[in-house]
């Protein structure tokens, strides 16, 4: 019997299931949230709950049906093709957390402490640079991002301070 | 044929209007550097680019993006060509026998006919899009709410068919940005629809965050998580093909550039699979005998002008039928909606003057990117050696400041972070996002088509089996899934 065959492979993989079982969670909260919506409305006409109810319908029969799919299929779990793990993951964080360096400093210190956090954040995602070196690239960016919006597009945007 | 004159006639005043002529000039320029920047598509630019068009009159705008899209085709040669790394999906076909020319020291004849090759494919393109918009609009207007459903599932269904990601993944991915395109209030009876109290959500999720994170943002950590930087290209040399050269490429060129405008009509298509057929039918059929897989020129002419066409004439679907064929063309439905444009047959209809000058445009940026790729080739060849660090820093800092400037909320910056997060997960797990942009896009009108035709129908579901054209929508959109079920479960064994 072949490895492809062999019934150690067939059994239920909870793992290999997880996806498919996430999507019909997510399909569940959807319905349910759904639920406080008409699903119909007068003259037959669909109402609000309609289509998120089919949607929602929809992503519980394909989350089901992928998690049975996925647990007795008959071959050896495989892993995706992914970039390098560790670079990628410093890269997803730094990139990330230049948004929400942007989001978070914008309300109460301003455009250009906001604007430099997040091109520090984003020249510190790859490693390579030296602290100061990425702290001051941060600031050239910001005050030409600074200069572009504020002094260039007239953005109502305090420079440094909160709104 | 007097349709496409008017509209082009309608058109060329305003796109030749100075400020059209340079948004022109720099959405090819911007285009042709992320066609030649690996890892910076064309969808994450036209997204990342989104609040900067609403300063523009729609026209400017849509040159300015259009340009972009068929400009990437381009730039992508270039790395292609030089570094056997395609900037963009499509120039993977014209690295196969591009790099091997290169390697053979002639690296500026393929990048020349790269570039002319492109041109006749635009040029084919924008002639084909001119004569078929009108009667294309004329059939669209015939159809009812029950067709426009049938024929948005029919969109969906194919974009889920042909995206690059397992089936019942590509159709959760769909039915998860159709959830999320519906949040909001409910047009027909004004309540609130998912929004959990948030007032930000009332008018529904902004489409400018969920494009900026899913595809920009995420496109930058996978190509600086990748490692793409400070490759040695290939010497480029004279850009000038020689004589022998055009004679052997004319042909390749212009069935690729047919191939590829047809290719870009169908619902689901992409510039890559025009390049793929356009390479396939050339190797397979017009020249058997070639030097395949040693340096082919027409493997560079063929696939370079099927890629650029296809992505010229995919605008049809969607300026005439409302449907976005691809990931650029549902961000370019997002920016026509931004616009106050519902791209459609009444666009068609009531704007040729918009829809003609977005083709003429594609006349004169095509022309424009010859003028600067064929001259100025090595100059962007230098480009390769930018850091994509700095490249990354520059366009994070214009995102969030062109966002908050855009919508001056900051509920949009976290809505940003929360796609670009999402955007993330889904590379992680190998997932293309375009279903899940297209099913966002799609929701909303297919809602409202859906319940129109209930109402004229008296609420009887019969409706979309009685009518022919919807049926045979439906159809179609049964018989897209199924093949593609077919197609993968035999690629599986």
């Amino acid at each position: 019997m072949s490895q492809l065959q062999s019934p150690r492979n067939r059994k239920f993989s909870l793992g290999r299931a997880a996806p498919g079982l996430l999507l019909a969670a997510l399909g569940i909260a959807a319905l349910a949230i759904a639920q406080g919506q008409p699903f119909r409305l007068a003259g037959g006409r669909p109402g609000p709950g309609f289509l998120p109810a089919l949607l929602a319908g929809a992503l519980m029969g394909l989350g089901v049906l992928h998690a049975l799919l996925a647990a007795s299929i008959r071959r050896p779990d495989q892993t995706p093709d992914r970039p390098q793990g560790g670079s990628e993951l410093r890269v997803g964080l730094a990139l990330s957390g230049a948004v929400a360096a942007f989001a978070l400093l914008l309300p109460w210190a301003g455009f250009l402490p906001a604007a430099w956090a997040t091109g520090s954040l984003a020249l510190a995602a790859a490693p390579g640079l030296r602290p100061a070196a990425v702290l001051a690239g941060g600031g050239v960016l910001a005050g030409l991002a600074a200069g572009l919006f504020l002094a260039g597009l007239g953005l109502p945007t305090p420079l440094i301070g909160p709104r | 044929m007097t349709d496409a004159l008017g509209m082009l006639g309608a058109g060329l005043g305003l796109a030749l209007a100075p400020g059209n002529l340079l948004l022109c000039l720099v959405g090819v320029a911007l285009g042709t550097l992320v066609g030649v920047l690996p890892g910076l598509g064309p969808v994450a630019t036209i997204a990342l680019l989104l609040p900067v068009t609403f300063g523009l009159q729609p026209a400017g705008a849509l040159i300015m993006l259009a340009g972009i899209y068929y400009g990437a085709q381009y730039g992508s040669s270039t790395t292609a060509i030089l570094l056997r790394v395609p900037g963009e999906a499509s120039g993977v076909v014209t690295a196969q026998e591009g790099h091997m020319l290169a390697r053979q020291g002639r690296a500026g004849p393929a990048l020349g006919i790269a570039a002319l090759a492109s041109l006749m494919g635009g040029v084919i393109a924008a002639v084909v899009l001119a004569l078929l918009l009108a009667p294309l609009a004329r059939f669209a207007v015939a159809f009812g709410p029950a067709e426009t459903a049938g024929l948005m599932l029919l969109g969906v269904a194919a974009a889920v068919a042909l995206a690059p990601v397992p089936l019942l993944a590509g159709s959760a991915l769909a039915a998860i940005g159709a959830l999320l395109g519906i949040v909001g209030t409910d047009v027909a009876g004004g309540r609130p629809r998912f929004t959990f109290g948030i007032p930000e959500l009332a008018d529904g999720i902004g489409f400018i965050p969920l494009a900026m994170g899913l595809f920009g943002v995420a496109e930058l950590i996978r190509a600086l998580g990748g490692g793409e930087a400070g490759r040695q290209a290939a010497p480029v040399g004279s850009p000038w093909p020689g004589r022998a050269d055009i004679a052997s490429s004319a042909g390749p060129a212009f069935r690729g550039s047919v191939i590829g405008a047809a290719i870009g009509l169908l619902p689901g298509a992409s510039t890559l699979l025009a390049a793929l057929a356009a390479q396939a039918a050339e190797r397979g059929v017009f020249r058997r005998g070639g030097r395949w897989g040693q340096g082919e020129m027409a493997g560079v002419a063929a696939p370079e002008a099927a890629n650029n066409a296809a992505a010229q004439s995919s605008f049809a679907p969607l300026l005439a039928l409302g449907l976005p064929a691809n990931a650029v063309m549902a961000v370019l439905a997002g920016a026509m909606f931004l616009q106050g444009v519902a791209p459609g047959p009444a666009v068609v209809a009531e704007r040729p003057d918009l829809v003609g000058a977005i083709i003429v445009s594609m006349l004169i940026g095509n022309a424009m990117l010859v003028a600067l790729n064929l001259p100025f080739i090595g100059l962007w060849a230098a480009l390769l050696r930018l850091p994509m660090r700095l490249l990354a820093a520059v366009v994070m800092v214009l995102s969030c400041a062109g966002l908050w400037a855009s919508s001056g909320s900051v509920f949009d910056l976290w809505l940003l972070l929360g796609f670009s997060l999402l955007g993330w997960a889904l590379l992680r797990a190998g997932l293309e996002p375009t279903p899940l942009l297209i099913g966002f896009v799609l929701a909303a009108p297919f809602e409202e088509a859906l319940r129109r035709a209930l109402v004229l129908a008296r609420g009887d579901w019969w409706v979309f089996v009685v009518e022919p054209a919807s049926a045979l929508l439906l159809g179609a959109a049964a018989g897209v899934t199924t093949l593609s079920a077919a197609r993968r479960s035999l690629a599986r064994r």
